[in-house]
């Protein structure tokens, strides 16, 4: 069994970087959904980190975890 | 004594669910989103719930907004 993560890592004001996840993300998904969720959230402007508002796209990646189950 | 109350940074949680369990119950799962800004409005937080559900395959239950406040001494 594999699952995958999706990480949103997002510019904020401060110039550093603001990670956002996903557990469970679709598998088909594209960079063009990724890209206009990011934006949505962006634009939205409901989050407010220590080092201020999200500004900007940074970069997005799925992480992908493989499972084996020895004992259930 | 006096109190005045300082809004905290707020918190969106999204239920999914996660499957059935043996007796056929729902089993749940939530994901936390913090540093909401107090001053948001609701459906400028419901959207972005919206939006990151959208990502995923779960369904989504129920979307909460939890608001937090510290009362400190005036």
């Amino acid at each position: 069994m594999s699952t995958k993560r999706l990480e949103m890592i997002f510019k904020n004001e401060g110039g550093k970087t603001t990670k956002m996840s996903v557990d469970n993300a679709k598998e088909d998904i594209s960079k063009e959904q990724v890209e206009a969720a990011m934006q949505t959230i962006i634009d939205k402007n409901v989050f407010e980190t220590n080092s201020g508002v999200l500004t900007g796209i940074d970069s997005a990646r799925i992480v992908t975890t493989d499972i084996d189950e020895i004992i259930i | 004594m006096a109190v005045s109350a300082k809004l905290g940074p707020s918190k969106v949680k999204i239920t999914f669910s996660n499957g059935v369990d043996e007796k056929g119950k729902e089993k749940r799962r939530s994901k936390s989103y913090s540093n909401i800004k107090p001053a948001a409005n609701d459906q400028d937080i419901y959207d972005v719930a919206t939006t990151l559900i959208g990502l995923q395959n779960s369904k989504a239950l129920e979307v909460q907004r939890l608001d937090e406040k510290e009362i400190v001494e005036a």
